[in-house]
Parts: structure tokens; sequence; C-alpha cells
């Protein structure tokens, strides 16, 4: 807004030869001018002010913002982070999986094995004491002479018979030791993989133990840097706020001004004719009526310069 | 061939460590499972004590220390061979722990080849033959000279004889 | 099927440029959409028969004051019942009565708390 001050009669030097019926006006002018004036200057000052603190508010902001940045991207981190702890829980899970299955399997073959063993020995056993009967029974058949013919066919059934189970029982024996080679050869296996679970357990832990700091720390981070972030958002708005209400100063100087310009205008041509003291009266009257704000309400009655409040209430119709 | 004939042609093979023997099966009374002897004092080595045979004992002997080898391990093949031999005018059963039986079988008195002059580990008196059996030979003994009563009662002698010396 | 927002439109008419400047941030930075008129007269061009939710206006302007203007658009049919806020430097009760008598809805005295002055909007804007 540009203020337009035609140029004016110094009006001081009329009031030093012939004291104007208009003079009183002047100094209600020049006190509307200095209000104007230290509005302007005050307005001026606190905008300044504002203005630096908001700056200072949202540079630290951007600083919290950024050093969180530096720790990596965040859904970078909580990605990685997720995809590490489902890595080591499927790593655990195949592990102990792997772990039971083995062991139920080892387990499964022991009995197997005693079962066999057991087998095996009711074989022998048999074989054993079936050829134990049938050698009896030829010894009988031989001294039986024709009589024991017969008894000697039994007798050689009997003896193919145990001949077979006898080999049946061979043929479990060797199972067995190959079974139990297995078995060995097996816990020995499980023995070194106990040793690398343990191993690997104990590296999971630690990793879930690294990641869920990492997490820890940066949570508490971001827990940080929201707050401020917040604190600092809040107070930007109320800074932005009260800013707000100090910029709307150049409508009110602008005002007061531009009542002064055009009094100070119409000043000069009255304070050359002759005024009466009337005149002047109504002039002042009339130049009251223009006033928009209270200030120059109350520079008119020389009451004590204020700067006007911002108006807190709103008149509801 | 009469029945008493080829009876007289039907062994009992059975196993003294690696070795395979026979018996011919008339002096074979029975087979029993092996079970530990009573011991006698002041027998013989080769005499590992008397078993209970339905209320008779019976004298067991071990064949290996018989044969002057080491003596026998028992195992669950061990069996005892109850043989009966005839001495002088009296018939005796003695037990014979063997380490294993094998089979009855018929050894034709074709398939028996005489005593080897050389080589044989044990007394040739105590060898009736060498009977091929599926390829292999088994060492018939004489059993009536293995277990020769008068040798025993000597040996039985003997034997108290030098533990009464020591 | 793309649902848009559709923002509230306000007219501020002031002679001005800082109270229309300030006033536009504090409104656009509410959401709402702003209209400007630098006097009463230019104001009441820019009612093209849009819809408008909320007017705001200066009392003392050039070429047409507020009331004046506050009086033509009351006479307008299509914004008859638009929301009128007197935004002013002026405190004088007898100037408050004028507003209330030309169908304002309420009176703001400047400076203005944005806050404020955005209240009083929320309460009175059109749905």
């Amino acid at each position: 807004m540009i203020l337009r001050f035609s140029k004016t009669h110094d009006a001081s030097e009329t009031v030093a030869t012939t004291p104007s019926p208009y003079a009183p006006a002047l100094p209600i002018l020049a006190k509307q001018v200095d209000t104007a004036r230290a509005q302007m200057e005050e307005a001026i000052v606190a905008l300044s002010e504002r203005f630096a603190q908001i700056v200072q508010r949202i540079d630290s902001t951007l600083t919290a913002s950024q050093s969180s940045k530096q720790d990596g991207d965040l859904a970078a981190i909580l990605s990685t982070g997720k995809a590490d702890l489902v890595a080591v829980i499927g790593a655990l899970k195949e592990i102990h999986e792997a772990r039971n299955t083995l062991a139920d399997e080892i387990r499964g073959l022991a009995e197997h094995t005693e079962d066999l063993k057991r087998m095996a020995a009711d074989v022998e056993m048999i074989a054993f004491q079936t050829n134990m009967l049938s050698l009896n029974a030829a010894i009988e058949a031989a001294h039986a002479g024709d009589a024991g013919k017969g008894f000697a066919v039994v007798a050689h059934e009997v003896r193919s018979l145990s001949r077979a189970s006898r080999e049946t029982g061979k043929r479990i024996a060797e199972t067995v030791n190959s079974i139990t080679h297995t078995l060995t050869s097996i816990a020995r296996t499980n023995e070194s993989v106990a040793v690398r679970e343990t191993q690997a357990v104990r590296d999971s832990e630690s990793r879930i133990h690294e990641v869920l700091d990492r997490f820890t720390n940066i949570s508490g981070q971001l827990a940080n840097s929201a707050e401020e972030l917040r604190a600092d958002s809040a107070l930007i708005q109320g800074e932005i706020g009260q800013s707000l209400v100090h910029l709307q100063f150049q409508d009110r100087v602008g005002q007061i001004l531009g009542h002064v310009s055009s009094t100070l205008q119409e000043l000069p041509p009255l304070m050359e004719r002759t005024a009466t003291e009337a005149c002047a009266a109504q002039f002042l009257e009339t130049m009251a009526r223009t006033y928009t704000t209270s200030e120059q309400h109350r520079n008119h009655q020389a009451a004590a310069d204020v700067s006007p409040a911002p108006s807190q209430a709103v008149t509801f119709f | 061939m009469s029945a008493q004939q080829s009876d007289q042609h039907q062994y009992l093979t059975f196993m003294l460590g690696k070795e395979a023997f026979a018996l011919g099966i008339l002096s074979i009374k029975e087979i029993l499972e092996y079970a530990a002897p009573t011991e006698i004092p002041m027998m013989p080595a080769f005499i590992r004590g008397v078993v209970n045979l339905r209320g008779a004992a019976v004298p067991v002997v071990d064949l290996s220390a018989r044969f002057n080898r080491p003596a026998q391990v028992v195992t669950k093949q061990t069996c005892i061979v109850i043989v009966e031999v005839a001495a002088n005018e009296s018939r005796h059963i003695i037990g014979v722990v063997v380490d294993a039986v094998n089979e009855v079988l018929e050894i034709p008195a074709a398939e028996i080849e005489p005593t080897p002059s050389f080589g044989a580990s044990i007394r040739a008196d105590f060898i009736e033959g060498m009977g091929k059996v599926r390829g292999k030979f088994v060492i018939i003994l004489n059993a009536s000279r293995v277990l020769s009563t008068d040798d025993l009662e000597a040996l039985t002698l003997a034997a108290h004889e030098s533990s009464a010396a020591a | 099927m793309e649902i848009w927002f559709v923002a509230k439109k306000i007219l501020i008419v002031d002679d001005s440029a800082s109270v229309r400047q300030v006033a536009g941030i504090a409104l656009r930075g509410a959401g709402y959409e702003v209209v400007e008129g630098v006097n009463g007269q230019d104001a009441l061009a820019k009612l093209d028969g849009s819809k408008i939710h909320l007017i705001i206006s200066d009392v003392n302007m050039p070429v047409m004051d507020g009331i004046s203007f506050l009086k033509a658009v009351k006479a307008n049919p299509a914004y008859k019942f638009t929301p009128v806020i007197m935004l002013t430097t002026e405190s004088g009760e007898d100037k408050k009565a004028q507003g209330r008598a030309a169908g304002a809805r309420a009176w703001i005295v400047k400076p203005f708390i944005p806050q404020t002055m955005l209240e009083a909007v929320s309460k009175l804007v059109l749905a």
C-alpha cells in the first residue's frame, strides 16, 4: 500500500505567526502518526522475532527428522529386521522338526532292534532245540531199526525245518547287525547335529536379541523424535498464529495514516482562510467521525496511548 | 543191505572247535543241552563232573582236554552227547561235551577212508576213519577207545597221585 | 470412481491486501477455498452464482463499503442465506447495530486471532 502524502505547508510556521483555530488538530494528527509508527515498529519487531523462532523450530524439526534418517530408511530397517526374525524363526523350526523326526526315527529303529534281537534269539533257540529234537529222534530211530524208519523220516523233516529256521535266525542276526551299524552312525550324526543345533540356537538367540535391541533403540528414538516433532509442530503452529495477528498491523496503520493523510491535505487551504473556533471545532468533529479505529478515538481524546489488544471474542447476532 | 547194516552207517557229526567229528549213532543214546556238571574234586581236567540224567549221575568228559587241546569254552550251542560204551562185560554211560552238534547222516563205507598215518592231531587209535561228507572230511571217532574206561581210570588215578603229591 | 473432497468456498472482502492475505492463510490452512474481493462492488461481481458457503467482509472500504455490500448480498436470492461475518476495526456499538440490522451474523474486531475467526467460521458456515 502506498501512502500518499501531498506536499504540505509546514504547519508549525503557520502556528508561530497566527495561532490558527486548527492548531489543536495538529498534535492530534501528530499523535496519530506516531501511534501508527509505533504500531508498525512494534509489529515488525514482534514479527521478526516470531519468524526467527519459526525458522529455528523448523530447522531443529528437520534436523530431528534427518537424524532418524541417518540410521537408515525406517521401512528398510523394519523389513530387514522382520525378514531376519522370520528367517531365524524358520531355521529354528526346521532344525527343531528335523531333530524331532530324527529322534523319532532313532527311537523307532531302536525298538525294532530290540524286537529283532529278541526274535533272533528266539529263533536261534528254537532252531537249536529243534535240531536237538531231530537228532535225538534220529538216534531213537536208529536204535529202533525198521520200526523207526517212519520216525526217521519225521526226524529228517524236523531237521530241515530246524536248518531253515537256523538260516532265518542267521539272516535276522545279520539284519540286526546292519541296523545296529546304521543306528550307531545315526547316533553319531545326531550328536553332531545336536552340537550344530545348539550353536544355531545360540546364534539365533543372539540375533533375535540384536534385532530386538535395534527395534527398541529405534522405537525409542522414534518416540522421542515423534514427541519432539509433535511439540515443535504445536509450537510452530502457535508462532504462525501469533504472526497472523501481527501481520494485520499494516491494515490498521494504513487506515490511520490514510486518515492522517487526507486530513493533512484538507488542512492547509482551511488554515489559509480565516477560521473561527467554531469552524475548527466542526473540523475536529468531522475528523473524529472518520476514525475507524479505537486508538484514533483515544488519541483524539488525549487518552493514554494503548496498543489495541486483539479481540478475544466474537459478537454473534 | 539190512536195516541193521544201514544203521551202522549212520553217524552223528559234531564240532570241536573248528574241526568236524563223527560218532557212530549206535553208541549214542541221546543229546542234551549243556548244563553245568556238578564238579567232583580231584578229578583230571578232562572230567568236568557229573550231570543228573533222570536220577543217574553221568560223568561228563571234556573231549578237547581228552585230545590234549585247550579246554572247551561253553557257548549256547554246547551240548552233552550221552554215549554208551562197552568195556569188558559192562556198559558205561558217559557224557561228552561237544561245541556243537550238526546232524545225523549216513556215511557209506565207500566214503570212509583209512586214518592218515600222519598229520592227524589226535591219537591214531582214537580215529576209526575219515568220512567224506559233501566234499569235506569228518574224523570218525572210535567211541570205545576215546572213552575207554581203563584209560579213564588210569588217568584218574594219575590225577589223584599228582594232586596228592602237590 | 474417485471421490473428490469439495472444499467449502469463503469470500473475503477487504481493501487491505494484508488482511486478505492473513485471512486467506488462516482459512486455507483450515481447508477452505478462498475467493477475494477488494471492495463491495468487486465482491458482488465475484458472486457469479456459484455456491459461497460464507462471506467475511470489512466495513470501511472504498467504492462500496461493507454495510452496503451486506445489504446487496441479502437482496440477492442466490445468497440470501449465505452467512456474513463483519471483520472490521470498528468496535462502536452503533456500527455493530448497523451490521446486525443489515443481516450480518457476527462481528469480529480487528486485529483478529486466526483461531477465533476460524471458530466463528466453522460455527456459521453453510453445511
